[in-house]
């Protein structure tokens, strides 16, 4: 059982172990629109009405049907399990489930009212809800800020283990939106502190592009990076990928992530480097040699760089 | 005039002194006095021959100080100020303070001194021994002698305490009544007239002031017992003697209250307690809501405070309250006022309790500051595209109301939410990469880990050696002795032979035996064919030598 003093997350993975999966949905609402409108055109364009049977016009109420479908199924596999879902938009990040408003309260799935429709329907009206504020949005802001969500996701997971210390935690993220530059140092100090607390980060990326900081993400806390082909399909990969829990795992063969681009990029142009120079004292990096550091002042003569035929710091693409 | 000691600090005009007119200088440590039109003193005494000096009482026409010597010679100064008697009078009251202050300033030197030298020599017989033989015999002046040799042993003197008041000592004076005809009896001692003195320099000044020449001693004590310092009732006659003190004692205490209130350190309205649960707040009852109490309990505050201060006062504070006692709104010019110690912040105060200097680190290393110009640099992340093209405000609109519709006329309908055929081609896929991330890399660890046991050994085993061989081969290169070009040969020769009875078998081996794939060993065979490469191509460049 669980001895005073250890980290409940640190404990080794039991069979029929509970875990507490924390969903963050990405609801960048410019995303979403823009694959309905190609949805759309694409439906006028060809009759072939064969790949679609489902007649829903929204890409995103779709997907939703899809992730309802796949978390009935992971309550369905322990009576144990928990969940949280969080939404992050743009504009901020807030909870879907388990959330409590006026007239009823949180539902929990241990009580003896639930059901999983009315679960469903509460996530869909609080959607509804974050989704038809009427508050102005800026036009800046064109992806969901993760780190927000993330560290979210993290105080509900300590919440968590200190009710119940026998949960193994992990969080799926739905990415949709680009990797914010201005975010970064926000994002992962919220990687490292999961790396911390063992909380495996699971991504599922929407985007066409690879999202660099969600690869990081998975890469750093042992979690699965998959980018889908279509993500109108997702339901399968998701059933096939992220239900087992992390003790189902080790027996799986997953899709191992691909090579990770951990390149440095120079301070001058912002562009990525794989050799290139550092200045000692304020550990500035720059692509190519200068005599005196741009950040800190330091006069670094051209005669002891020269005599030195190699640059400072190497960096190898692995 | 350079030397300090010879700075006038006083100088009054129309000073007659044996019947010639002249003016009357105070210095340092003597008074001189000059006659008119000339420049040098006729008359100059230090203050150390001065035992005391006397004034002319009030009733006589002539304004007049007179000095008593210690030889009992005297010297009589008239005052001639021709503005008036009052004029004269004030200069002679002038006078007589400075040359009291500086006589007791004076006087108070010398007995000290001459009794802590003598104590000196009495505690250390051979600087007594020392001072017998040089300072009698003329070898050494007395002072050269203080100065040199004894310098040290005065320096350990411990410092002469002196005793401090009783905090009773004015109830202590207990008084008889004669039931008789209702007169109380003091009786007063030296030592009670002392702590009167110290307690309050004030009574002091008046002391000095008034007896002998105005009343007797028994008068004045009367008059002192009767006065607000002894009596509850004070007798408001005007023009009483201890009104003057009264005055200045409200002055004093004003000043002690407002040092202790500013106290940084003190958090005064703190001190009244609520007990705990109190639910409504009790009127306190504060001390100045009697006025006869209050007058009381800030008297009695007042004579504690001067006892304490009696205690702690310096030389010059003694001085400098006694002159304030006697004048206090003016202060004559040319008096250094003590040096008040400078009130402190509280930060200052803090410090001084948190912090030991002894342990405190010695070392202080010179650190130099790292300026440091746009910081965002090094916050900002790997750059990102923004692929994603913004669509028109206006078709955001529309799919943003037909997601609102969308949304809250949902029902949950999960029969059509995927599509099979669709999944199984995803799930098809997805194994495909599966496979292939387990195949992909063939000398990775994934391959190690598939082998048996059994094999693991040997092939850790075939490559620590096979590598040493290789070491070995590596460091001839480039082999420029002909040491190295020899062993260069015979490595080549061993490699091949190796090659030829290890690795092979070990790679059928694996293949025959456990039907593993003939790729185990590919990455040691490659380093084998480098390392052959390498040799072919020198022998070829250099060939043979």
């Amino acid at each position: 059982e669980f001895l005073e003093g250890e980290m409940p997350s640190s404990r080794p993975l039991r069979e029929d172990d509970p875990s507490l999966l924390v969903l963050l949905i990405d609801t960048n609402p410019r995303f979403w629109l823009k694959q309905t409108q190609l949805r759309q055109r694409s439906n006028h364009s060809s009759s072939d009405l064969q790949s679609d049977s489902h007649s829903e016009n929204s890409v995103f109420i779709s997907v939703m049907d899809q992730i309802f479908v796949f978390l009935n199924s992971f309550l369905l596999l322990n009576r144990g399990n928990h969940l949280a879902v969080i939404a992050s938009h743009p504009r901020e990040s807030r909870y879907l489930f388990p959330v409590e408003r006026e007239g009823y309260s949180a539902l929990s799935h241990k009580e003896s009212d639930f059901s999983f429709a009315s679960m469903n329907g509460r996530i869909m009206s609080e959607l509804e809800l974050l989704l038809n504020s009427s508050v102005e949005e800026k036009s800046e802001c064109r992806n969901s800020r993760f780190a927000g969500s993330l560290s979210l996701a993290l105080c509900h997971i300590n919440r968590m283990i200190f009710e119940n210390p026998n949960i193994h935690p992990r969080i799926l993220s739905l990415c949709a939106s680009e990797d914010l530059s201005s975010e970064y140092i926000s994002v992962m100090n919220c990687i490292f502190s999961a790396q911390k607390q063992n909380v495996p980060l699971d991504v599922c990326v929407l985007i066409d592009t690879d999202s660099l900081f969600m690869q990081q993400a998975a890469h750093l806390t042992n979690g699965i990076y998959w980018k889908p082909i279509r993500f109108e399909h997702l339901l399968q990969d998701f059933l096939t990928i992220f239900l087992p829990d992390l003790y189902s795992r080790k027996h799986l063969i997953l899709p191992k992530s691909e090579q990770i681009d951990f390149r440095a990029t120079c301070f001058c142009h912002r562009k990525v480097i794989d050799v290139g120079f550092v200045c000692p004292v304020c550990l500035s990096i720059f692509c190519d040699e200068l005599t005196k550091c741009r950040t800190c002042g330091t006069r670094m003569p051209k005669k002891r760089i020269r005599r030195e035929s190699k640059p400072i710091i190497k960096f190898e693409n692995t | 005039m350079g030397d300090k000691s010879e700075d006038i600090l006083l100088q009054i005009n129309h000073v007659r002194y044996k019947k010639s007119d002249g003016q009357l200088c105070v210095a340092h440590k003597k008074i001189g006095w000059i006659i008119d039109n000339t420049d040098n003193f006729a008359l100059s005494v230090l203050y150390t021959e001065i035992k005391t000096q006397k004034i002319s009482p009030e009733g006589k026409p002539k304004v007049q100080l007179q000095l008593i010597l210690n030889d009992q010679n005297t010297h009589v100064f008239h005052f001639t100020n021709p503005a008036g008697k009052d004029k004269q009078t004030q200069d002679r009251n002038n006078v007589k303070e400075r040359l009291s202050q500086l006589l007791t300033a004076s006087k108070r030197q010398p007995p000290d001194e001459l009794l802590e030298k003598k104590r000196i020599l009495e505690e250390n017989p051979q600087l007594y021994r020392l001072y017998q033989e040089l300072v009698p015999k003329n070898l050494l002046d007395p002072d050269d002698f203080w100065k040199e040799i004894a310098a040290t042993y005065k320096k350990t003197l411990p410092p002469t305490m002196q005793m401090g008041i009783s905090g009773a000592f004015l109830a202590d004076i207990k008084p008889q009544t004669d039931s008789t005809n209702g007169k109380v009896q003091y009786n007063l001692t030296p030592e009670i007239m002392l702590a009167v003195y110290r307690t309050y320099p004030a009574v002091k000044k008046k002391h000095d002031d008034y007896v002998p020449s105005r009343m007797t001693e028994s008068d004045f004590w009367t008059r002192f017992f009767q006065s607000h310092y002894y009596s509850a009732h004070t007798t408001s006659r005007t023009e009483d003697v201890f009104f003057e003190c009264a005055k200045y004692d409200d002055k004093e205490w004003v000043r002690d209250l407002a040092k202790i209130v500013n106290d940084p350190m003190l958090f005064l309205s703190n001190i009244y307690e609520e007990p705990p649960f109190s639910v409504a707040k009790q009127t306190v009852s504060k001390a100045g809501s009697n006025h006869m109490h209050a007058t009381m309990i800030r008297r009695f505050n007042q004579h504690s405070q001067n006892i304490l201060k009696a205690q702690s006062r310096s030389e010059q504070d003694r001085l400098y309250e006694e002159m304030i006692a006697k004048n206090p709104d003016n202060l004559t010019n040319g008096t250094p006022a003590p040096q008040l110690p400078e009130p402190k912040s509280k930060r200052a105060r803090l410090l001084e309790k948190l912090v030991y200097s002894d342990l405190e680190s010695s070392t202080s290393t010179n650190t130099s500051a790292l300026n440091l110009q746009q910081k965002d640099r090094y916050l900002a992340g790997p750059p990102t595209h923004n692929t994603v093209e913004p669509t028109p405000p206006h078709q955001l609109e529309a799919l943003k109301q037909e997601l609102a519709l969308s949304l809250s006329t949902w029902k949950p309908s999960f029969d059509d939410v995927q599509n099979p055929v669709q999944a199984h081609k995803t799930l098809q896929m997805m194994s495909g990469k599966c496979r292939e991330g387990r195949q992909s890399e063939p000398d990775t660890n994934g391959l190690v880990e598939e082998l048996p046991l059994e094999l693991r050994g040997e092939l850790s085993a075939v490559y620590s050696s096979g590598g040493e061989l290789l070491r070995h081969f590596w460091s001839c290169f480039p082999p420029r002795t002909p040491q190295l070009i020899s062993k260069l040969h015979t490595l080549h020769a061993t490699l091949a032979k190796y090659h030829q009875n290890t690795l092979r078998p070990f790679q059928d081996k694996a293949v025959r035996d456990y039907s593993y794939r003939s790729g185990v060993l590919d990455h040691l065979v490659h380093m084998f064919h480098t390392a052959n490469t390498k040799y072919e191509n020198w022998k070829a460049r250099y060939g043979g030598r």
